[in-house]
């Protein structure tokens, strides 16, 4: 008898290793299994974890270069996830951000720009709203959406958006390293000096960067 | 390493220097074939040694066969080794102590734990020996053999794929018979995954022949 829980354990085992080919098929099978658990007991719970699978296997197969099979997988987890999360916010915005930032970044990927653009604008609407409620645990995705939508705008030239983003994500991680140093000034400092690296990439003096730092922190501890 | 030390052995044993300057420098499957060549001339030489009483009927075609089927399959006790036997035409009706005889002469020349097991060693040999059983002149042997472990309990099949990935770590032909036992066998597609695992990258040509069929049509969910 092969079990879920044995398919987890195979996936577990499979997963530092080179072989993506059975991860893939490993994964199809949990899908399949997901769905016939759907069939039987139509539930918050088991569309939830049909959504977890599916984004799991849209993962596997881009990793195969098989890309539409990913994409389609992940649009259907991220379908699911709309609708979970309309039903219950506060369960499942957090997936729902994870959905749209996986699928930002495989439309950008192929090309597709603007439907990536929106992807990540929306991931960073979610973001911003659980990051308000919990800092702590929802920053560090706040700035990775915060760095792909930056990401995005540069390809479309729109460099003072793309900067002004970048700045966010050092103030993001210069709070966090505020509230517990030992996590997380590393990660401050060196997003700090990449910051500077993206001025200068748009021939902006260092300087503009710590002042751009210090307004959009000032502006942050105001709103909050 | 292994296959360092049986090229300098099989040079010293080559007759020619010409010979031996080709085994000095050959390819893995290349060292293999002699390899099993000389093996051949030992099981040749041990067949008339009286102590074995192999019986005159078996050919040497007979005895090849009866000892890779024993070194697949891995039986561990007499009664095994002959069920193992048993499963090829060509023994299926001889008396069981012709078979014993047999399983002693395998067992003598590759003696494992138990007075009935056989088990070549190094594992290059070993690896080797099953390289030649998937070989299109074993076909029938192999297509005899390995849907009847799906008759044997989890352990078994999951031992004999665990030999059978190992040895495609170093010879590719052995890797689709890995995929028909699975085939064959679904629920034994865990045990190959974990060998696979504990084997690792060199083993990534039977990948292939795990995920290209149709195991999930099998693969039933409590």
């Amino acid at each position: 008898m092969f079990t879920s829980r044995e398919v987890e354990r195979l996936l577990a085992l499979l997963e530092p290793t080179p072989f993506a080919h059975l991860r893939a098929a490993l994964q199809q099978l949990a899908v399949q299994h997901a769905r016939r658990v759907l069939n039987e007991d139509d539930t918050t719970e088991t569309r939830a974890a049909l959504a977890a699978v599916l984004h799991s296997l849209g993962i596997r197969l881009w990793e195969l270069g098989r890309h539409r099979e990913a994409l389609d997988a992940h649009e259907e987890a991220l379908q699911l996830r709309r609708e979970l999360a309309t039903q219950n916010p506060a369960r499942h915005t957090a997936d729902l951000g994870h959905s749209l930032n996986s699928l930002g970044i495989r439309l950008g990927e192929l090309g597709r720009h603007q439907q990536a653009l929106d992807a990540f604008e929306e991931a960073l609407r979610l973001r911003r709203d659980l990051a308000t409620q919990n800092p702590a645990r929802h920053t560090p995705n706040l700035a990775q959406s915060l760095t792909n939508l930056a990401i995005a705008l540069c390809g479309f030239s729109r460099h003072d958006e793309e900067l002004e983003l970048r700045t966010e994500v050092v103030v993001r991680w210069r709070i966090l390293a505020r509230l517990d140093p030992n996590q997380h000034q590393g990660t401050y400092q060196q997003k700090r000096d990449r910051l500077a690296g993206s001025f200068a990439k748009h021939d902006r003096e260092p300087d503009e960067a710590r002042q751009a730092e210090e307004d959009l922190a000032h502006r942050l501890d105001l709103e909050t | 390493m292994i296959v360092t030390q049986v090229r300098a052995v099989l040079a010293a044993l080559a007759g020619t220097p010409d010979r031996a300057d080709a085994i000095r420098t050959a390819g893995i499957d290349r060292v293999a074939t002699e390899l099993i060549e000389h093996e051949r001339q030992r099981w040749d030489r041990a067949a008339g040694d009286p102590r074995w009483s192999l019986p005159e009927g078996f050919t040497v075609e007979d005895r090849e066969e009866a000892l890779l089927a024993l070194v697949l399959l891995a039986p561990t006790t007499f009664d095994a080794a002959v069920e193992v036997l048993r499963r090829l035409p060509l023994f299926r009706d001889k008396p069981e102590g012709d078979l014993r005889h047999l399983i002693r002469w395998a067992h003598h020349l590759y003696p494992g734990a138990g007075p009935a097991q056989v088990e070549p060693t190094p594992d290059f040999l070993r690896d080797a020996l099953l390289a030649g059983l998937a070989q299109p002149a074993h076909a029938e042997l192999t297509e005899l053999l390995l849907p009847a472990l799906s008759t044997q309990d989890g352990q078994d099949g999951a031992g004999v794929l665990t030999r059978l990935i190992r040895a495609a770590a170093l010879f590719a032909t052995v890797a689709p018979l890995v995929g028909t036992i699975v085939h064959n066998e679904p629920t034994l597609l865990p045990a190959a995954i974990e060998s696979l695992v504990l084997t690792g990258p060199a083993a990534r040509v039977v990948e292939q022949h795990l995920v290209g069929g149709d195991h999930a049509r099998h693969v039933h969910f409590p």
